[in-house]
């Protein structure tokens, strides 16, 4: 077991206080928990488990990062994959990421994702996931690992080659800039931080440029 | 952030003090009003979000100081707060932060080490902190145009950093296109065609998914519960008398 430290960022600043009265709710919680398959073990001890709504331990922060996945479509409630991701995102990443697990980790990566090819699948969200994205971001680190689940690696070091690739990285970007164009129940603040991303993708993580900006 | 050793197994978090980076002073105190009104949604919350900044713009002498005495109680990776604050900054639109913010976009970016197998990495968060910046010397634009102007270029110049550039870049052409030759020169040759580049509407940004990845999993629940309806006004007449 590792131990870790951390010291949490202003609840303010990562929009985890418009998102913590949202993800307080048993029902969403109870639902939340069973669809991405979370354990306590991989929560206790820290991590949440023990206070869900304390949206300064990371499965609170968490929660709100799968709220925001969930509920940024104006029609939340149509998941159908003939849509744009912003809808069916969210049903993407509860069908293929196997479990979600919190851990310390290396204090770089902000995830990890582990496919049955290898030996047990999981996802494992690590402390820069929690304090350094604010939510919205936490969504889109989201979409990004359920493709790696579903099966599709980089292939090009961290990078994609290329935006036809198809690839984690693509499908983060057209999140976010769903999110950034049609999303709702959300401030202009997450919506920005979520285009600057989008755009600091582009420009930096496929081998071959795209040629635009959103 | 520190940790012992990572093995397969449930780890254990501690959380350290809160940060208390705003001091006691009035300027600190209104820029964590604002800080904690920037993601309000309702009327009351975004007005007392307008009111926090109004009242910053009032105080702009003592402004650079206390940025100052903040910035020197973060740690070295609070880019949420930097973040936020830079954001705040945009929305002051005052050309007395222009220093302030070509220091902030033109910080080396930390080497990125291609051998380690993470995807995000914190060098991203610190990142989307300049590009914040370049964002707020483009809200200066339209109040000092020559001086904004000059503060981008300057970006431009001694920020290599793609994710950076890039939008310093966009912003210089967008407010005067004679630009384009004299950024050709600062560019390298292997980033000018960043020039080029062009805002793609969203519906160009699809995720192609084939029916073949479909993977329906029965065991779990479904699309998310259905949000509470916020009702202002009574679900059905229950007076008689109106329904007539």
């Amino acid at each position: 077991m590792a131990s870790c430290t951390y010291t949490v960022p202003d609840l303010g600043s990562s929009g985890d206080n418009l998102y913590g009265p949202r993800i307080c709710d048993q029902a969403f919680i109870d639902w939340a928990w069973d669809a991405h398959d979370f354990d306590q073990g991989d929560w206790d001890e820290g991590f949440g488990y023990e206070a869900v709504c304390d949206m300064t331990q990371p499965l609170g922060r968490t929660l709100a990062g799968i709220w925001c996945l969930n509920y940024s479509a104006e029609d939340y409630w149509n998941e159908d994959y003939s849509l744009d991701i912003l809808h069916w995102g969210c049903r993407y990443v509860r069908e293929n990421i196997d479990e979600l697990d919190a851990r310390c980790g290396d204090g770089i990566a902000f995830a990890k994702t582990q496919t049955a090819v290898i030996g047990d699948a999981w996802t494992q969200l690590y402390l820069p996931f929690f304090y350094l994205n604010g939510v919205s971001l936490r969504a889109g680190t989201l979409v990004h690992e359920s493709r790696h689940a579903g099966g599709k690696g980089h292939d090009h070091g961290n990078n994609d080659s290329s935006w036809e690739y198809n690839g984690a990285w693509r499908w983060q970007v057209a999140w976010l800039a769903w999110f950034v164009f049609a999303g709702q129940r959300t401030s202009d603040a997450l919506k920005t931080v979520a285009r600057q991303r989008a755009n600091a993708i582009i420009n930096t993580n496929f081998t071959t440029h795209p040629g635009f900006t959103i | 952030m520190t940790k012992s050793d990572s093995p397969r197994q449930g780890d254990r978090l501690g959380l350290g003090d809160p940060m208390r980076p705003f001091g006691d002073s009035t300027t600190g105190w209104l820029l964590s009003q604002a800080m904690h009104g920037m993601h309000a949604v309702d009327a009351q919350g975004r007005h007392a979000y307008r009111q926090a900044v109004a009242a910053l713009r009032e105080r702009s002498g003592e402004l650079l100081a206390t940025l100052k005495q903040i910035e020197d109680r973060l740690s070295p990776d609070s880019y949420l707060v930097e973040w936020s604050l830079h954001y705040i900054l945009a929305d002051l639109e005052d050309p007395a932060l222009i220093p302030t913010l070509v220091a902030t976009a033109v910080r080396k970016v930390a080497e990125r080490n291609r051998d380690m197998q993470a995807c995000e990495r914190p060098e991203d968060s610190q990142v989307l902190v300049q590009i914040m910046a370049v964002e707020a010397l483009e809200r200066l634009v339209k109040r000092e145009k020559q001086q904004a102007i000059r503060a981008l270029l300057e970006v431009v110049e001694a920020q290599p950093h793609l994710a950076v550039r890039q939008p310093a870049v966009q912003t210089l052409l967008q407010a005067d296109p004679t630009l384009a030759e004299k950024l050709r020169e600062l560019l390298p040759e292997g980033q000018r065609f960043i020039l080029d580049l062009k805002r793609v509407p969203v519906e160009y940004l699809n995720a192609p998914i084939h029916p073949a990845e479909f993977r329906p999993c029965p065991a779990r629940p479904g699309a998310a519960p259905r949000l509470k309806e916020h009702r202002t006004s009574p679900h059905i007449c229950t007076n008689p008398w109106k329904e007539g």
